[in-house]
């Protein structure tokens, strides 16, 4: 039991657009248990898995099967070795039924056709063999959708999948259903099969899993025993971080409302709320911190109030001015700024050049030129300007943006969104995958900006972040706040920490005090 | 990566595409031919052996440019319609029938008659345009089934209002001399088109790069999410694009006409929009740089064409050079080994450089 299954090592990846997502990355699994791999989007868990299920080739590193290197070029060789994953999308085909979709590719035959008679009877073999108790001929568009989750997992049990590998398996269950998944992985275990489970809901890992792999940035944390982790450990190695610096900032002076957030709330297309029934309020001249684990509503949140999203209840206004359901263009006009947390698909054009991308949100604007023609003098001084006060490191503002660093990108972010002086600064995941000179950098900008009379509004899963650069601090959980503190240095880490993995909550009157 | 390094790779899979195009060509021709030798000397020389020929590829290049132009415009905001084609014929049409059946002043016949032109070839992608801006239907399949409409509607058009019975073919009645683009080199057809083909090349990059419409142009290209992220109004730029594009084709459908034809004859749509897509996939959608791929794509064009009348091998021979250099411009997957390599390099490299930094 105790020797390695599975071993992964020195696993390096690197997409094409350049982002570096696996770095020597060293994971093994042991026989018969159920191994968590944990770390927030993005810090290169999904990545590590499709490189196991062969969907991506890494650029270093090997994989040792039972002791023999195999190299997995497909997800076909995969499924040969006896690795089966289940997508956190569904890979299924809706018009077809349950019995079609688990054979799918390898249906029996007779006489060259596709024999369905013993098909649905070997589905229905291998579904009472697992204890799944699902309707074989069902078509899969009308089943629900902890019941896809079974039928993707039957696909990999009848290609003879060993290894099981779970993305997320939870995030559209139930909580009945999930208790009902957690159940079959145990019959699993009995029956001898290996589990990775990836996760970043801290209870259910402790609720199943032997064993814990951490990963953060794309590098691994190291993997433990679950017994020795207990979950502030966990949080601690998931959000937390080494190097604290103190951000120099004179105490907070807030005046009028500037933002204004009434009865918020959109659910998202798997028909759960996203975010529920958010009231808050930012002033002038205070930053407004949202902590919380990456995935409990703070992006829908973030992209309703900015506008990239239509679809919610509520009201937004800034400055007094109602902004619901305007188009971008306005709400920006309105004063808001937006630093996006998705850096590589918002925040930049990447192929263009620092200067076309310092421009994109002022073409209404006297600045780039007048009427309809741009004035290349007019952005070059604009862009120097900027390159020099935001300190960009480039050779010219001309250079794509696809050349520079991912700190100096964010300063081209952060240039441009600060340009215009806006009322409203929303800064989401301002230091995400971001060295730590550009980061200090840009808490000293938004310090800045704050003191200058905007309002800002800090949504970050760094905790140090939002701790030391909030003046006040409200935590989501599950799409809802659950916790306020009008001084943000009245709570300690720890205590944010579980309101952050939903283990307490404030009363009510103490949240409401945010709105 | 790099920008030098993007850049140069860029042009070398421009020229390795060429060069492969040529060799798999002249293999054919090798197998194909009786005097090979000699199809391969007139393919590559013809061109440029008399004064006609020469004229004979600048004639064929001025259509090019405004298709050309048309693909780069609707190419850098990623729609690949192909409008351009029907615009072309379409844009001829109403060039034709204002013609025919206005009594246009001469002094103002042309421009009139090339301004009716690029506005009815802009009004043919209104419907593909919105159809993709608003319900974001495919534009290439939409503007393709477009085309054949628009080709029915123009022989319909042709057929009852503006032929003349009188021709040995069916053609229209001859356009008035008066609005004719008249050749300025003796011996050959260069009509003064080339010079309105010009004009819209310099037009057209400064509308790419010096206005805030071609901006938002390029931005909606080069990342859609981040436009309207921005605040760019992305379904005017996806629609628009493909409007102006439409009216770039246009004024060329109207330009070929006056300027090499005494009537309108086109039954089915001449290909120009096609080529158009080719010419700027070789221009790597940047308008100044479209007359050196019309040029080429001309050059090729007449040299087939010669060859094809003192040897045995058929001009159908330049469609496979046209195909596969698209092909393999286009393709993500050619030289793509080359470029990840040259990705994980640049990674490295600013790896390295960050360690130092910190």
């Amino acid at each position: 039991m105790n020797e390695d299954l599975l071993v992964m090592s020195q696993i390096t990846k690197i997409y094409s657009n350049g982002v570096m997502a696996n770095d020597k990355v060293d994971f093994s699994v042991k026989a018969g248990e159920i191994h968590a791999l944990m770390g927030e989007n993005g810090a290169g868990k999904s990545t590590l898995m499709n490189i196991l299920y062969g969907e991506h080739q890494p650029e270093e590193g090997d994989i040792f099967l039972e002791g023999n290197k195999v190299k997995i070029g497909s997800p076909n060789e995969a499924i040969a070795l006896g690795i089966g994953m289940v997508h956190q999308h569904f890979m299924l085909v809706p018009s077809l039924s349950v019995a079609q979709n688990i054979y799918l590719g390898m249906e029996p035959r007779k006489n060259g056709l596709i024999d369905m008679k013993t098909m649905i009877a070997q589905a229905e073999e291998i579904a009472e063999k697992y204890n799944f108790k699902i309707q074989t001929t069902a078509r899969v568009a009308d089943i629900p959708v902890g019941m896809k989750q079974k039928v993707e997992i039957l696909k990999a049990l009848a290609r003879g999948a060993k290894i099981l590998i779970l993305d997320e398996p939870t995030a559209v269950l139930t909580p009945q259903e999930t208790e009902e998944l957690f159940h079959e992985l145990m019959e699993f275990k009995k029956k001898g099969h290996t589990i990775i489970f990836i996760s970043h809901k801290l209870k259910e890992i402790k609720q199943i899993c032997d064993r814990i792999t951490i990963m953060k940035n794309g590098r691994s944390m190291g993997t433990y025993s679950m017994g020795d982790m207990d979950e502030r450990s966990i949080s601690r190695l998931m959000v937390g971080r080494d190097v604290i610096k103190t951000v120099e900032k004179k105490k907070a002076n807030p005046t009028e409302t500037i933002l204004e957030v009434k009865n918020l709330s959109c659910i998202n297309e798997d028909g759960k709320h996203a975010v529920n029934n958010i009231n808050l309020k930012v002033r002038r001249g205070e930053i407004l911190g949202i902590a919380g684990v990456e995935g409990n509503g703070q992006s829908e949140f973030v992209e309703c109030i900015s506008g990239m999203r239509k679809d919610y209840k509520g009201h937004v206004s800034i400055l007094g001015q109602c902004v619901d359901k305007l188009n971008i263009k306005k709400i920006r006009k309105a004063g808001l700024s937006h630093i996006s947390e998705d850096r590589m698909s918002y925040g930049v054009a990447t192929e263009a050049s620092i200067s076309d991308n310092l421009i994109s949100d002022k073409l209404g604007e006297s600045m780039v030129g007048c009427g309809p023609i741009l004035s290349s003098k007019k952005i070059s001084k604009l862009s120097s300007e900027l390159v020099e006060n935001f300190l960009i490191k480039c050779s010219s503002y001309k250079q794509p943006v696809s050349m520079l660093s991912g700190g100096n990108m964010q300063k081209v972010v952060v240039a441009r969104e600060f340009a215009r002086e806006p009322a409203v600064m929303i800064a989401n995941q301002p230091s995400r995958g971001v060295d730590v000179g550009a980061t200090e950098f840009i808490h000293k900008k938004l310090v800045e900006i704050r003191d200058k009379g905007s309002a800002v509004l800090l949504v970050s899963a760094d905790l140090n972040e939002v701790m030391e650069l909030s003046d006040s601090l409200a935590v989501f959980y599950g799409g809802e706040v659950v916790a306020y503190f009008e001084d943000s240095k009245s709570v300690t880490e720890e205590e944010l920490g579980y309101y952050m993995l939903g283990l307490s909550r404030q009363s009510e009157e103490q949240i409401q005090r945010l709105g | 990566m790099n920008k030098k390094r993007e850049a140069i790779f860029q042009f070398l899979s421009v020229l390795i595409a060429i060069a492969v195009a040529l060799i798999v060509t002249f293999i054919i021709i090798l197998c194909v031919s009786d005097e090979p030798v000699e199809a391969l000397k007139t393919f590559i020389t013809g061109p440029l052996s008399t004064k006609r020929r020469i004229g004979n590829v600048i004639e064929a290049m001025i259509p090019l440019i405004f298709t050309g132009l048309a693909a780069c415009v609707m190419f850098q905001a990623k729609q690949f319609s192909l409008i351009g084609d029907g615009s072309f014929l379409v844009g001829a049409l109403a060039t034709a029938v204002l013609l025919l059946k206005c009594n246009i002043p001469a002094v103002l016949a042309i421009f009139l008659g090339v301004l009716v032109g690029g506005i009815v070839g802009g009004i043919c992608a209104i419907i593909p345009g919105f159809l993709k801006a608003k319900w974001n239907a495919n534009e290439f399949v939409v503007s393709m089934m477009f085309n054949s409409i628009l080709e029915y509607f123009t022989v319909f058009v042709l057929l009852n209002f503006i032929r003349d019975p009188g021709s040995g073919f069916v053609a229209s009645y001859p356009v008035p001399e008066n609005a004719k683009l008249s050749s300025f080199i003796s011996k050959t057809n260069v009509h003064t088109g080339l010079f309105i083909a010009l004009f819209m090349v310099v037009i057209t990059a400064l509308f790419m790069y010096k206005t805030k419409w071609g901006y938002s142009i390029r931005m909606v290209g080069k990342n859609p999410k981040f436009s309207k992220y921005s605040g760019i109004n992305t379904f005017m730029v996806i629609f628009s694009c493909q409007i102006i594009g439409g009216f770039i084709a246009g004024l060329g459908g109207s330009v070929e006409l006056l300027g090499m034809y005494d009537r309108f004859q086109w039954q089915s749509t001449p290909g120009y929009g096609f080529d158009g897509m080719t010419v700027a996939i070789l221009a790597a959608n940047n308008p100044a740089l479209v007359p050196i791929g019309a040029l080429f794509l001309a050059y090729i064009r007449v040299g087939t064409d010669v060859m094809a009348r003192v040897t045995s091998v058929p001009n159908e021979s330049v469609n496979i050079i046209q195909g596969i250099i698209m092909l393999l411009i286009t393709a993500s997957a050619f030289l793509s080994r080359t470029k990840h390599k040259m990705v994980i390099r640049s990674a490295k490299d600013e790896q390295k450089k960050m360690k130092e930094v910190a």
